[in-house]
């Protein structure tokens, strides 16, 4: 590639989408860019493409060696099982291999492929955004749930985090608010259950205490992670 | 998408890991980066298109 690019050699309309799906618009703009994916389907189109040329971004994780806290919360987030000294045993196993691993989503990986081996495969998604605000989500499709692991999200003084699913239309659906302190377990609406699958996105984006009233995302989307079936 | 990121210049990737990874907008990263938000625009807006060029090649 040469350095010779023209500035202006995309569409404005494919520049905007692409802002969009960076995350670098001013709330007006955002807004307005929203507004517009919901009437104008080649619109939403630009966005969900630029969403998937950025998705391997989310996927870089700074090192994080879990705290102990962290494997149980991940263990109360998952279903009740009735293997429980088999699901221990297999804890402190994958707790040591995670921590030599050194790697967060390694350990999350391999814990939970071990226990979708004993109930229903669940679906799971690191929500990514960079260095200090990662969850780990865990779908629960029998029963339409999704359990959402807060590992090492800073709390906003001002602004909760609310939980997004994302269908592969681009349309962000609101699935709840998250907790910076503790698992919150959300039950997905029954229209929204049928898009918890894989390949969907969950997305966590910055709200006014109570959650966005518009429908949409009105803060900063600050992660995401594609659902993903073990 | 990484081996692209390589290929910009490095206030390019910066703004853009800005944008992404801390949820900053435009004028944010302005701020940030101490320069007038018609530059960090043409900056984010220049990466945006090497991006895709490389990422289509």
């Amino acid at each position: 590639m040469t350095d010779t690019l023209d500035h202006n050699s995309l569409p404005e309309d494919e520049l905007i989408a692409a802002e969009y799906a960076l995350g670098v618009l001013a709330e007006a703009d955002r807004a307005a860019a929203e507004a517009r994916m919901a009437r104008d389907p080649g619109f939403a189109r630009l966005v969900s493409h630029w969403e998937e040329r950025l998705s391997p971004w989310a996927a870089e994780i700074s090192e994080v060696v879990p705290g102990p806290q962290v494997w149980d919360r991940i263990a109360a987030a998952l279903p009740a099982q009735t293997h429980s000294s088999g699901l221990w045993q297999s804890l402190s196993f994958w707790r040591g291999f995670g921590i030599a691993a050194g790697t967060f989503a390694a350990a999350c990986v391999a814990a939970l492929i071990y226990l979708g081996t004993l109930a229903q495969q669940p679906l799971v998604a690191t929500i990514e955004g960079g260095g200090h605000r990662h969850f780990v989500a865990t779908v629960d499709t029998s029963r339409g749930t999704v359990a959402v692991v807060p590992a090492a999200f800073s709390p906003d003084a001002t602004r909760v985090p609310e939980l997004w699913l994302i269908p592969p239309d681009g349309k962000p659906r609101p699935v709840g608010l998250l907790r910076g302190d503790q698992t919150v377990t959300l039950t997905l609406p029954a229209d929204l259950a049928a898009f918890a699958k894989k390949d969907s996105v969950l997305a966590v984006s910055l709200e006014p205490p109570g959650g966005s009233t518009t429908g949409l995302p009105t803060g900063p989307v600050i992660a995401t992670g594609k659902l993903t079936s073990l | 998408l990484h081996g692209c990121l390589g290929g910009l210049a490095s206030h390019e990737r910066a703004a853009l890991r800005g944008a992404f990874f801390d949820g900053n907008t435009y004028e944010d990263l302005a701020g940030r980066m101490k320069v007038p938000v018609g530059t960090m625009k043409s900056w984010i807006r220049r990466a945006l298109i090497k991006l895709k060029a490389c990422l289509e090649q």
